[in-house]
């Protein structure tokens, strides 16, 4: 092992540390960047930091869509399209045992299909489904965990600013790993929904039904009604984003601008709009995304400096040190998980992929099915403690979340989990979830 | 420490309305975006010029949000571990890290963006596409927004330093 290797390692072991000081990722990436480049290698490489952040961040057509479907969230976020489908849609399936449970993975994998962040949907079904789940009676944990994991959806299912920036650093284009992600998507989604069948058959106390008071009180025909007036708007957001994308009429950017473009009109007509929400909007699509953007910023000059230590070489002699194939497509995935306990699935995309994808290839996998593993995988990094972002804004969410305490939310994820990894298996066991639809579309 | 505050709170404003006016140029790309879809499926007459810009204007709005997110501390970091710590040897562990991760980064970042952007100034750069578009006034957002968060970072970095001296907020 070289010095440089040393400190290449020495670099993870401080990112883990400084995370945990409570300092910013994208200033803690960009710090250990700025100290082991210059203990390494000399301040000659600091003329790459720039060279890096421009080229690779800043100038790059394929992340202009992150601001851009950002913003379709926020806009749709507000323009209550999820409130009234979760109320049409509970009643439709309240009278089964966890039936508002499942509404709730319904409703978020709609949301998850119409937007492409996690923070956005996990606080709007915590906020909207957490006090009817409590006053039917849910189990707290199972609450829970159906709304951290539902939310999460939205990262992985298209569009998703995660897929766009996993196409742009690994070489795949974004429409490509759209269409990957699709059936993954829909089988955690189905995974979720059977899960909550099951345990609420098992523990009818779990997931009462919908009393039949509550149900005879109800006019049938206009709840079907409401469903489907509910449902149109958001497919029609689905059909045209995704749609465009998939039939090349438009690039995922345009097609980004055109979602946020719809999505500004659904909200004045929901009779959402006034200025105080616009820029409500503006602002939060701002933050969120320099937040995001400004992590890849730390972490290229982070990368750009580990690489040039040789850490990619020390990475790859670990991988491909196990020996079989599959071993070192496991050992991937085992450190794809364990990072994602600390580090957030953006700082991940951005250390992991640019080492993993040239072994992955050199190993045979076809990178746009080993790609869309990471990306599944990384569903998990949102719910593993210690760091679980979605629990983060679940509990941030504020309102009835208060109830729920912090030991209910990681008793109520971990099944999930599990799920995750369930899911996981299928997808590496029956590759064709993830390349059929793709491989349709060439 | 009158004037101290005085200039804190002037950071504090300078960033607060660069970021609630330049936020609004997410629909200004948005606008753009837009335009060109419409020119181009429909009218089927592309633009030379919304693919540069449209870049150009992300680059820029993300960038200079970067300070009015610190402001508001919207950039993601992990308080699980130092949640359970005082308040004091919190402030004592933020000015540790500041001064060993973002102070360090942020000057590089100014001083490396500032050569960069003066050579770009210097050949009056411009991009390779048929638009031909000037790429000196984009590269200055670097070390502009590096002068922003070492503004803004040297603001929350004095109030900590006040707390862990008096005790309390500044």
């Amino acid at each position: 092992m070289t010095t440089g290797m040393i400190f290449a390692l020495l670099m993870i072991v401080f990112l883990i540390i400084g995370l945990m000081m409570g300092h910013p990722l994208a200033f803690t990436l960009g710090g250990l960047a700025v100290i082991f480049g210059y203990l390494g290698w000399g301040p000659e490489c600091f003329g790459m930091f720039i060279n890096r952040i421009y080229m690779t961040v800043m100038n790059n057509y394929v992340l202009v869509a992150i601001p851009l479907f950002v913003l379709m969230a926020n806009f749709l976020d507000k323009s209550g399209v999820m409130e009234g489908l979760f109320e049409s849609l509970r009643y439709l399936l309240g009278p089964i045992r966890g039936g508002v449970a499942m509404t709730v993975i319904v409703v978020a994998t709609i949301f998850a299909a119409c937007t492409g962040i996690i923070g956005a949907s996990v606080v709007t079904i915590g906020l909207l489904a957490t006090p009817p789940l409590l006053r039917y009676g849910y189990r707290k944990e199972l609450i829970a965990g159906t709304i951290c994991a539902g939310g999460t959806l939205g990262i992985l299912l298209p569009p998703s600013i995660m897929l766009v920036l996993m196409g742009s650093y690994a070489g795949i284009p974004v429409g490509e790993l759209f269409m990957a992600a699709l059936i993954p998507g829909m089988l955690l989604s189905g995974l979720y929904v059977a899960y909550i069948a099951i345990v609420c058959w098992i523990n009818p106390a779990w997931g009462p039904p919908m009393s039949k008071q509550e149900r005879d009180a109800l006019d049938k025909k206009k709840i079907l009604a409401d469903s489907i007036k509910n449902l149109i708007p958001p497919a029609l957001l689905i059909i045209s984003v995704l749609g465009s994308i998939f039939a090349g009429v438009a690039t995922p950017t345009e097609a980004a601008a055109m979602g946020a473009f719809v999505s500004l009109f659904m909200m004045i007509a929901y009779r959402r709009f006034s200025w105080k929400v616009l820029k409500e909007s503006v602002v939060a699509t701002g933050t969120i995304t320099s937040m995001a953007l400004m992590i890849v910023v730390g972490a290229t000059c982070f990368t750009g400096v580990f690489i040039g230590l040789g850490g990619d070489e020390l990475v790859s002699q670990a991988i491909l040190g196990m020996g079989s194939k599959w071993g070192a497509f496991l050992a991937m995935m085992v450190i794809v998980l364990v990072l994602g306990m600390f580090v957030d699935w953006i700082g991940i995309t951005m250390i992991c992929l640019p080492l993993f994808v040239p072994i992955a290839e050199q190993l045979g996998f076809h990178p746009t099915w080993f790609v869309m593993m990471v990306a599944i995988n990384l569903q998990a990094s949102f719910l593993t403690p210690p760091l679980g972002y979605a629990f983060f804004y679940f509990k941030g969410a504020g309102g009835a979340a208060d109830q729920i305490s912090m030991m209910e939310i990681y008793r109520g994820i971990t099944p999930y989990i599990f799920i995750m990894l369930l899911g996981l298996i299928i997808c590496g066991l029956f590759p064709a979830t993830i390349l059929w639809l793709p491989g349709m579309m060439n | 420490m009158e004037l101290i505050r005085k200039i804190l709170k002037g950071i504090d404003a300078v960033t607060e309305w660069t970021g609630l006016i330049f936020s609004w140029t997410v629909l200004l790309l948005m606008g753009v975006m837009v335009f060109e879809v419409i020119t181009r499926r429909l009218f089927n007459s592309p633009t030379v010029w919304t693919f540069d810009i449209s870049t150009q204007i992300y680059g820029f709005h993300f960038m200079l949000l970067a300070a009015y997110t610190l402001l508001h501390k919207k950039h993601i970091s992990v308080d699980i571990v130092v949640m359970h710590f005082s308040s004091k040897l919190r402030a004592l562990i933020e000015l540790f890290t500041y001064a060993v991760f973002f102070f360090p980064f942020m000057i590089i970042i100014f001083h490396e963006g500032f050569l960069y952007a003066r050579e770009s100034w210097a050949i009056r750069e411009v991009s390779y596409s048929v638009f031909a578009a000037p790429l000196y006034p984009i590269k200055t957002v670097i070390p502009v927004v590096a002068a922003l968060l070492l503004l803004q970072g040297a603001s929350q970095f004095i109030k900590r330093l006040y707390y862990v001296a008096k005790g309390r907020e500044l």
